[in-house]
């Protein structure tokens, strides 16, 4: 075979939207989409996880705790958790829309909603960092991303009080959908998102925007927790997977 | 019986369950805080949740013993990083600082930092204070603490302590000082 005179271009085309998600094969409003998740993905990371629902995957690294590198002041007794979310050039969102992510505001809410977990006063005088990767962006990636966190972290072995796991609601046309599609999120007018700690049953971060009537938000509220309990056992049985391939059990 | 336990998986009661390493007491229960397994005592008591060793989070804590290489020195404090802490490596090295009053415990103001330590040299030392913003602040005042590796100036080769105070190298048969650690 010779060679050809113009060897440029893309290897493999992929044409979006041609898998035929669940929802459309009639998922229920309150059903989660099947998820995938498992640990140490990256080899170089003290932990890492790779979490998968349908066409949204995210990929999470955690490093350290590693020495602050000094500076500015940070807090002496305690570890600073710092979070960085990227995304691909291929996950699936045109650049303005990119653009309208708001990135950073993002980072925050995946930091606070670690720091309600980790044990901060164990690592003194120590950085925790977490990066998180959007491959494919297909909606709720946000909580999929403090879900895979929260899994990595749990690898890396930094001590944690309890496990979290993160889900989110959409209002779409008046009706509450869970673990919604980025179509689903384009329509709809509110959307909620809860952290929710596995062992005690509390909600560690409410992540609320656009518009929500106060009867909906309580019971979009009690939907991501219903939603969240069921991820929160596959993140505990996914950690239990691997400890025992470990010790070889 | 030993089992796998994850995060704010439930050990028992607080009472049954010392505050150890892997597990954490609130209120009157007590949970664990990292993947790994139960680990019991000899009379069937759960004292800890122990971790794969290799794969341990560990930071230098205050009444740490850490391992570390000398990077620069004066007259008043020798700079080290820390690569080890209590056997285990680091993710990441921290800097220390051992300044010349915490060099050894007898005739403390006699000390002289260039003849306790030399850049290069492994030092086993323990963490004192967590010490300022960028340093933690060690010690090897204790007698098996100091020098355990030092390479002589003259010839590169590992010098071997011929006493407390000094070091000899195998070639050239020179003597240099150090703060030896008693092994």
């Amino acid at each position: 075979m010779g060679l050809r005179e113009f060897d440029y271009g893309p290897l493999v085309s992929v044409e979006r939207g041609t898998e035929v998600t669940t929802r459309e094969r009639k998922r229920q409003w309150n059903e989660l989409r099947p998820l995938f998740m498992r640990t140490r993905m990256v080899s170089h990371a003290a932990g890492s996880s790779y979490l998968e629902a349908e066409n949204s995957k995210v990929i999470c690294s955690v490093n350290g705790p590693l020495a602050n590198t000094g500076g500015r002041t940070e807090a002496i007794e305690r570890a600073k958790i710092s979070c960085y979310i990227s995304r691909t050039k291929f996950c699936g969102l045109e650049d303005d829309e990119l653009e309208k992510r708001a990135t950073t505001e993002y980072e925050g809410i995946v930091c606070r909603a670690l720091e309600s977990i980790v044990r901060v006063e164990q690592y003194p005088k120590s950085t925790i960092e977490v990066h998180v990767l959007v491959i494919e962006d297909d909606g709720s990636t946000l909580s999929a991303a403090i879900t895979c966190a929260c899994l990595a972290l749990a690898d890396a072995k930094i001590e944690l009080r309890e496990l979290m796991a993160c889900c989110s609601v959409v209002n779409a046309n008046g009706q509450l959908l869970l673990d919604p599609t980025l179509d689903e999120e384009k329509e709809a007018s509110g959307s909620v998102l809860v952290s929710y700690l596995a062992t005690s049953g509390k909600v560690s971060t409410v992540f609320q925007t656009g518009q929500l009537a106060y009867d909906e938000m309580a019971q979009a509220v009690e939907l991501t927790i219903s939603g969240a309990r069921e991820i929160a056992v596959l993140v505990r049985n996914c950690l239990r997977q691997r400890e025992s391939k470990d010790r070889g059990l | 019986m030993a089992r796998i336990v994850t995060p704010g998986s439930i050990l028992g009661k607080a009472g049954e369950v010392s505050d150890g390493l892997g597990c954490y007491v609130e209120g009157d229960e007590a949970f664990s805080s990292v993947t790994g397994i139960t680990h019991q005592d000899g009379r069937g008591r759960l004292i800890s949740v122990d971790v794969i060793r290799e794969r341990k989070a560990i930071v230098p804590l205050v009444g740490s013993v850490v391992t570390c290489r000398v990077l620069r020195i004066n007259s008043r404090f020798a700079t080290v990083e820390i690569l080890v802490v209590d056997g285990i490596p680091l993710r990441s090295v921290f800097r220390g600082i051992i300044r010349v009053q915490d060099v050894r415990e007898f005739e403390v103001d006699q000390v002289d930092i260039p003849k306790s330590f030399r850049p290069g040299d492994i030092v086993v030392a323990e963490v004192i204070s967590l010490g300022d913003k960028q340093y933690h602040s060690l010690s090897t005042a204790k007698d098996e603490h100091g020098v355990i590796h030092a390479l002589c100036s003259q010839s590169g080769e590992a010098m071997v302590p011929i006493n407390s105070e000094q070091m000899q190298c195998p070639k050239t048969q020179i003597n240099e000082w150090r703060k030896v650690a008693k092994s």
